[in-house]
């Protein structure tokens, strides 16, 4: 069925080039200034390669994304962290797409879901450095609560702060 | 006369202070269940997008049609006529981007994305409609000019088919439509007393 809705659908694995799509145009321009060549590169390999996707999806990361007229401009993935707690692990838009309130309208959509599941809160990392996506999770109520240092391989650090919002 | 006018627009002033004080403090529930009412799953209906697509072409061609007849014709009541549709499509769009950039109201489908399902991403605040400030505005507009019920009559229909597209699409909550009928009327009511002021 073809139509033109605004719509927030889960990823199969078919999804997954599409979300490489998403992730291949973000990171350079997110990262670019906060990370090396050789780390972006890395991670994006690391996190984004179809294999890894796959594994995610099958360990139980819930990919959703928003598309609009068939195309897909926006995604994010979450997981069960620990009892009653939800982490959000990923969130992306395409550049053309940002600053129209897509982010906003996946986080609303997954507190939705995990509050029906019973959730407390919901928490998600955030580069220390990325102070405009800081900006953004405080504005949606979410809050700093702890700063980590976590080893990805290869003498790699992802330098995060630990977000949290209560539901 | 003067005094009831000016205490006309203080009071439009005064409605619109109000009323996006209450839009942005209080959780209207009423709001988003009657736009959940109109509002489908799947918005996908010609007859609503094309309501939505007429309104900026219709607001834009209204005064550019009665200009353009009134130096054709040299019919100087036209002419004014003209510039008072102009002058109301200008100041309904400018106060409309105006509260849209200071409200900055989430649209109902980033706000309830489980609720409410729209056809398209736009890029700016909920709080009032564009669409449905332009149509008003040229409504309003049409009928201070003509006066007549044939004009009137069918001019309205038109503008409450833009509001209602407006929330049959997702894009807007009832109060926004609201918000556009008090900006977009009021636009044309002070055009038409500033083109008083001017050409008389």
């Amino acid at each position: 069925m073809s139509n033109s809705n605004l719509q927030i659908v889960p990823a199969s694995k078919e999804d997954i080039p599409s979300i490489q799509h998403i992730a291949y145009e973000t990171w350079p321009i997110t990262y670019g200034s906060i990370q090396s060549k050789e780390q972006l590169d890395y991670m994006l390999e690391l996190i984004y390669s179809a294999s890894s996707l796959e594994k995610q999806m099958d360990n139980g990361s819930k990919f959703l994304l928003i598309k609009e007229n068939d195309e897909t401009v926006a995604f994010a993935a979450y997981f069960l962290k620990s009892p009653n707690v939800y982490k959000l692990d990923k969130l992306y838009a395409l550049p053309n797409q940002q600053g129209k309130g897509l982010g906003k309208m996946l986080i609303n959509y997954i507190i939705d879901e995990i509050k029906a599941l019973g959730a407390i809160a919901f928490h998600l990392n955030v580069n220390r450095y990325n102070t405009k996506a800081q900006e953004f999770y405080k504005h949606l109520g979410f809050k700093i609560i702890e700063q980590v240092d976590v080893p990805i391989g290869e003498g790699f650090f992802m330098n995060d702060y630990v977000m949290e919002k209560k539901l | 006369m003067k005094i009831k006018k000016t205490h006309i627009y203080k009071s439009i002033l005064l409605f619109v202070g109000c009323f996006s004080f209450f839009v942005q403090t209080q959780a209207q529930n009423w709001d988003v269940n009657l736009l959940k009412s109109i509002n489908p799953q799947h918005p996908n209906s010609s007859i609503m997008k094309g309501f939505t697509n007429s309104s900026y072409p219709i607001g834009v061609a209204t005064p550019l049609s009665l200009l353009a007849a009134g130096y054709i014709k040299k019919d100087k009541q036209l002419q004014y006529k003209g510039w008072e549709a102009f002058g109301s499509l200008a100041i309904a769009a400018i106060v409309t981007e105006g509260l849209k950039i200071t409200i900055n109201r989430d649209r109902p489908y980033i706000k309830y994305p489980n609720k409410i399902f729209a056809n398209s991403i736009e890029n700016d605040g909920s709080f009032p409609s564009g669409h449905a400030s332009v149509a008003f505005a040229t409504a309003t507009t049409l009928t201070l000019e003509f006066k007549k019920w044939y004009v009137a009559v069918p001019a309205y229909v038109w503008a409450a088919g833009v509001s209602y597209s407006r929330l049959y699409l997702g894009e807007h909550y009832p109060t926004d439509i609201i918000g556009s009928a008090v900006v977009g009327s009021g636009s044309a009511v002070l055009s038409h007393w500033l083109s008083k002021k001017i050409f008389k």
